[in-house]
């Protein structure tokens, strides 16, 4: 074996990194090139080597966005003895032979506390310009009537429900990267302190970072399990024409005793289709459907049913409804009505939303102007097999 | 202009090395026999204190050497210097009562 590839420390943990590379070459393996998660290296005669890692300065606003030794330092260092390795991002790499002369970097904590200085303010600065861009887009959730009402945890619930998935590795991404950014800030922090207290690094300091590999392994581990969901779901979609007969818990307007040719007097717009997924909560139909009663007059209908794994997502998933509504701003928009048949029937604009046990559906239709009536669609309801 | 801070010892010697034109290592080497070998400044240290004494214009650089940058004291690096080796000087002599006591 010519090389071989090891993930290497977090980029925080510079004490263990360097320890992680001494020990690789004890064991004959040469550190050749350092990438974002993993380290290569090729196969050499076991070596006593010293690693150090030296931090380039991030400043804020550099007219380079990425923070660089300068040539001149990188001489100064290898003039001392230090031979540069490989970098990535910030971490720069040196070595020396172990039972070399090659001075320490820093004979002055302090003074390398100050290499963390711009590090951490780059870090805050951070944070800030992600708080700002939070409050914004808070701001601009909340000036929607419905998200100002709760509706953005609802339509969480609904993007829950019906990809999975992509929610978890959304969500775990986003915990990710606020749990590292805070870690790694942490860690910064601790060794800044340790440094201006006068206490050199430690570079042989043998933390296990249970902590931080535990997060790492669940968050991860959630993430995959999103993504191969979402890969399932992706590869599993039936999408196409809508058929003749309905081949699922949906209504056809033909049923309703509309009939008509299939087609729309608006052109490009995407009528007559069909679309059934599923995930672990549910299978769900998406129907657009409009046929032509007259030359230039045409009936629409847009409908998504639900069939729930477990009827006590239903109540959730209509109150998410209520809120994804087109043309209504959330549950206040709505009419319960009574009918002994379902369990919930709620009437809005050009809206109906109708639970029975674990089977939810939502219509959209222009109720004012055009046949099927309410009534209509929930006499067709009533009438399809309950699941 | 405002009272300068006593100077780090590496700092002093750093400046103490640049009374003639050198370059990085250069200065590591002359600030250990200056100091005797007493003073061994890492690069780490040496850099960080070559830019920050650039920014406060006690230092400026003569010339490129290939990768290495060659520095010099400006007239105010030379001030501060002398102030911080008159103020050591005056301490020592302050301190010779302390020969009284041995």
């Amino acid at each position: 074996m010519l090389g071989r590839y090891a993930v290497h420390p977090m980029e925080f943990a510079i004490g263990d990194t360097e320890q992680f590379y001494e020990k690789m070459a004890a064991d004959g393996w040469i550190l050749e090139k350092r990438g974002a998660v993993f380290s290569r290296f090729r196969r050499g005669e076991p070596q006593r080597l010293r690693y150090r890692i030296e931090l380039a300065e991030s400043r804020m606003l550099d007219p380079e966005p990425i923070a660089r030794l300068s040539e001149e330092q990188i001489a100064v260092y290898e003039d001392c003895g230090w031979q540069f390795v490989t970098r990535h991002g910030l971490i720069y790499v040196f070595s020396a032979p172990a039972d070399g002369d090659a001075p320490e970097f820093y004979t002055a904590p302090e003074q390398q506390a100050a290499v963390f200085k711009p590090i951490l303010r780059q870090i805050a600065l951070s944070f800030l310009v992600t708080a700002a861009f939070f409050a914004l887009y808070t701001a601009i959730f909340l000036s929607s009537r419905s998200y100002a009402a709760g509706g953005f945890w609802w339509d969480l619930y609904y993007t829950f429900l019906t990809a999975p998935g992509l929610t978890l590795l959304c969500l775990g991404w986003l915990a990710w990267v606020l749990f590292y950014t805070i870690y790694s800030a942490a860690q910064y922090l601790l060794l800044y302190r340790r440094l201006r207290r006068g206490i050199p690094m430690d570079h042989a300091p043998g933390h296990r970072f249970l902590l931080y590999k535990t997060v790492r392994a669940l968050l991860w581990t959630l993430m995959l399990a999103g993504a191969l969901q979402g890969a399932v779901q992706g590869l599993t979609r039936e999408k196409g024409e809508l058929p003749t007969a309905a081949e699922g818990p949906y209504l056809l307007l033909d049923a309703l005793g509309i009939e008509g040719e299939r087609g729309s007097t608006m052109s490009g717009l995407p009528y007559n289709v069909f679309e059934l997924q599923q995930t672990p909560l549910l299978t769900f139909w998406d129907t657009s459907e409009s046929v032509l009663v007259a030359p230039k007059e045409d009936i629409w209908l847009v409908q998504q049913v639900y069939e729930l794994a477990d009827e006590r997502l239903a109540p959730g998933l209509v109150t998410a409804l209520c809120y994804r509504s087109i043309f209504n701003d959330g549950p206040s928009d709505f009419a319960h009505l009574s009918d002994d048949r379902f369990d919930q029937v709620l009437a809005g604009r050009d809206t109906l939303i109708v639970a029975r046990g674990s089977q939810v559906w939502c219509f959209t239709h222009l109720f004012e102007y055009n046949p099927p009536t309410v009534q209509d669609l929930l006499d067709g309801v009533a009438a399809l097999p309950a699941e | 202009m405002p009272e300068r801070q006593p100077m780090s010892e590496a700092m002093y010697y750093i400046l103490l090395a640049l009374r003639h034109p050198v370059h990085g290592y250069g200065i590591m080497q002359r600030v250990r026999e200056l100091s005797g070998g007493r003073l061994v400044l890492g690069p780490g240290t040496l850099y960080g204190i070559l830019t920050r004494m650039q920014g406060e214009g006690l230092i400026v650089l003569e010339g490129i050497n290939g990768r290495r940058k060659v520095y010099t004291l400006t007239e105010t690096g030379q001030e501060a210097l002398l102030a911080e080796y008159r103020r050591l000087k005056q301490m020592v002599e302050d301190s010779s009562v302390l020969e009284e006591d041995v």
